[in-house]
Order: structure tokens, then sequence, then C-alpha cells
């Protein structure tokens, strides 16, 4: 999500842009002002919850270096029962087996938790993306009612954070769709 | 895996471990060996960890996984010890023993529940059970932080790399011929062993032990008088070729 980060900030300069515009525009562009701040705190909960989702991403992509260590090890102990099935203390190896067995499962339904603690903000975040659209198309009316002096600033702006928000969604919904893939490997495992 | 006894006494054997057809071609064919008492058993130089699987089965069929509770890694090589994060997750009350310098570096293969025991640049002793070994200082031979295990019991020397050879996976476990043998280790030690006066100082040290056995980690064993010939053909041997 960084590169969402990146285009976020985008968004936060622009509608900073925005207000000031309007401000200078007067009373013809106070809803663009409104609707500046409202897409100024869009772009800062979009990095605040990127952030976020990029910490959870860390926390499962170590935890799943981990796991598959452990699935690791079970390879080698099932091939190590293969080999030495009449092993005069083979049986020593069951109880040992059974726990990394446990803990493979364990670790994966883990894993399979934060995966999904991590779809469900980026969820959210679409939804506010939504909202977001939403505003920006707000905005370019808004814009159409401005001053001539400042309608085609504020257009291009309007359009500008349209366009920036467009392109985080394609960030989210690349992030959903490893989501997706993640889930659906951990189901295999299980 | 081949496995041989080769040392016995009541409660006290030497296993080797090794020559495994399963091993795939690209990777050095390597000894391991175990120290056997009652109720414990001492592993050394575990091995990398596309071993593990046949080393497990074959240590299962002297003694309970259980009895393992002391693990040796002479340095800190993967064909010595990249196990590590297997046998950390099989053995649930063992620890370690290896060289103090090498604890951080070790840690990189996995290791969770292994105690570890560094090993001081002196050397020191362990108690397995009535058995003491002792373990003797081999630095720069090759690794930097190195030691071999000297059972004076049984009188064998675990030499760890000195005394390896590379010849093909299905060589005899022992020398029968030194001065032919010598063609085999001749590269290995001039070009892996980097001092001349580590090389010596071990010489002199380990001349002062009664050793009937020397046990490498690659190639043969060394038995009789093959082990003071080794001693004689290394002391004689100039290393560190690589430098000019």
């Amino acid at each position: 999500m960084d590169k969402a980060i990146i285009v976020a900030k985008e968004i936060s300069l622009a509608s900073n842009n925005a207000g000031v515009l309007a401000v200078r525009a007067g009373t013809d562009a106070a809803g663009f002002g409104a609707l500046a701040e409202f897409l100024d705190q869009l772009a800062r909960k979009t990095i605040q919850a990127s952030n976020e989702i990029n910490q959870q991403a860390m926390e499962i992509s170590k935890l799943t270096t981990n796991a598959v260590r452990t699935e690791t090890a079970a390879q080698r102990y099932e091939d190590a029962f293969e080999k030495g099935k009449d092993a005069t203390h083979i049986d020593s190896l069951r109880h040992n087996f059974g726990d990394i067995q446990k803990q493979v499962s364990g670790e994966y339904a883990h894993i399979t938790s934060l995966t999904n603690k991590l779809s469900r903000g980026l969820e959210v975040l679409k939804q506010e993306l939504d909202v977001g659209k939403v505003l920006a198309s707000m905005s370019l009316v808004e814009a159409s009612q401005a001053g001539k002096e400042f309608t085609a600033h504020l257009t291009d702006n309007a359009k500008n954070i349209a366009s920036a928000i467009e392109r985080i969604e394609v960030h989210v919904n690349e992030a959903l769709k490893l989501m997706k893939m993640s889930r659906l490997r951990n189901a295999q495992i299980k | 895996m081949q496995s041989k006894k080769i040392y016995s006494k009541t409660n006290h054997e030497w296993f080797v471990f090794g020559r495994d057809p399963d091993k795939p071609n690209s990777v050095i064919d390597t000894n391991q060996y175990m120290i056997k008492t009652a109720k414990t058993a001492f592993l050394m130089d575990p091995g990398g960890i596309e071993l593990f699987a046949p080393m497990l089965a074959s240590v299962v069929r002297e003694v309970p996984i259980e009895h393992i509770t002391k693990v040796f890694a002479s340095h800190q090589d993967p064909d010595i010890i990249s196990s590590l994060g297997l046998w950390d997750k099989a053995l649930t009350n063992a620890t370690l023993y290896s060289p103090q310098i090498w604890e951080g570096f070790l840690r990189h293969f996995g290791m969770d529940t292994m105690k570890f025991n560094g090993i001081a640049d002196a050397g020191g002793k362990l108690a397995i059970e009535q058995v003491e070994i002792e373990f003797i200082p081999a630095h720069y031979l090759h690794s930097s932080g190195n030691f071999n295990v000297y059972d004076p019991e049984a009188k064998i020397l675990m030499s760890g790399d000195i005394g390896a050879a590379i010849e093909p996976h299905d060589a005899p476990m022992e020398v029968e011929d030194f001065d032919s043998h010598t063609r085999h280790m001749e590269g290995f030690h001039k070009r892996w062993m980097p001092s001349n006066r580590a090389k010596n100082d071990w010489v002199e040290r380990v001349s002062q032990l009664d050793i009937d056995m020397m046990c490498p980690q690659h190639g043969r064993i060394f038995t009789g008088d093959n082990v003071k010939r080794f001693l004689d053909w290394f002391e004689k041997l100039e290393v560190g070729n690589a430098v000019s």
C-alpha cells in the first residue's frame, strides 16, 4: 500500500490547494471549499489505514515465514517416518510429530485470521474511496459554478482528485486479490 | 544412510552415520557422529537440511528421540548444522554446544526451543552421564571458531574438517592405505585450511592426546598408526594456498 500512500498525499495536497482557491473565489465556491476539506480528511484516513494495513501485512509475512519452516519440518518428519519405519525407536517420534502437525494448523489458522482482518480493513478503505469518488464528482459541479476566473483551476483540481482516487482503488483491489489468494492457499493447507 | 557402531563399552557407544545413497550428488558427503550413554545421546555435527530426514530415521534406530539432549556443532557451516531449525522442532529438551562466537550466526538457521551453550575459545569439558568429553580448540581449521571433540576413555577424536577427504560417495568408512588416501585430502587441506600457524598449533596439541581413532566430518576414519601418519603428513603440508 506504499503506492496508495503516495497517491493519497497527492490528494491531500490537491485538496489543500483547492481549499485556498475556493477561499479566494469567495461565496461562489463555498461548496467547493467544504468538499475539499472532506477530501483532505479522506486522504488522511487513507494514509493512516494504508500504514496500518502495511504493518499487518508485515506481521503476516513474518508469521508465514515461520509457518513455512514448521511445515517443512513436518514434511521432513514424514520422510523420516517412511525411511525409519522399522527403526527400534520410531514410536518416540510420534508425540513430537503430532505437536508439529498441530503447530502447522495453528500457525496457518492465525495467519488466516489476520488475513481476514486485513481484508476487512481494505474493504472499509474501498467504501471510503467510493464516498471520495462521489465527492470528486460533486466538486466538478461546484467548480463549474465558481467565478469565471477560478472555474478552470478548480475543474482541473477536481479531475486530478478523481483520477488519484481511481489509482488508489487499483492498489486496494490488487491487495484484496492477494488476500483472497492467501486465504485459498491457507484453506488448502488446513 | 549407513550407520555403524565404532566403539562399544557398557553404556558408552560411538556411532557414525553417513554415505546416504539418496543424497543429491551436488551436496558434499558428510559423516555425523553420536555418543550414546544409558539415557543420553550427544549428536555431533548433525548435518545439513538435506540430511535431516535420513539422519532422524537413522538416529531413532539407536536411541529414542528424547534421549538426544546434547547437540554439538563444531562450527557454523551449512553442511555442519543447517538442519538446526529442523532439529529445533524435533528436540524438546536439548542444548546446542558450539563456539561462543557463532551464536548470533547459528540462530539464523532457526533456534527457538533449544538452549545455546557457547564454548569459550580455550575449550572445555562436558559430562555425558559418566562419560566426560573435551572440546579441543581447532580454530582457523578451517572456521575461525572451531572445536574437535575428544573422548579420552574411547580414545576417539572427532576432528571435524581436519582429516577430511573429497572422494566418491561410496568410499569405505575407514582409511586402508594412508599414502594413497592423501591424494583425496591434499587439495581440501591446502585450500580450506587458511593458517600454517593454526595448523601447527593444533598438531602440537593433538599429538599429546592418546588417540585410537580420528573421525573427520568428510571422508574416512583414521585408525591405529594412520592417526600418527596423518599428524605427520599434516604438519608438513603448506596450507592457505589461495594466497600466493
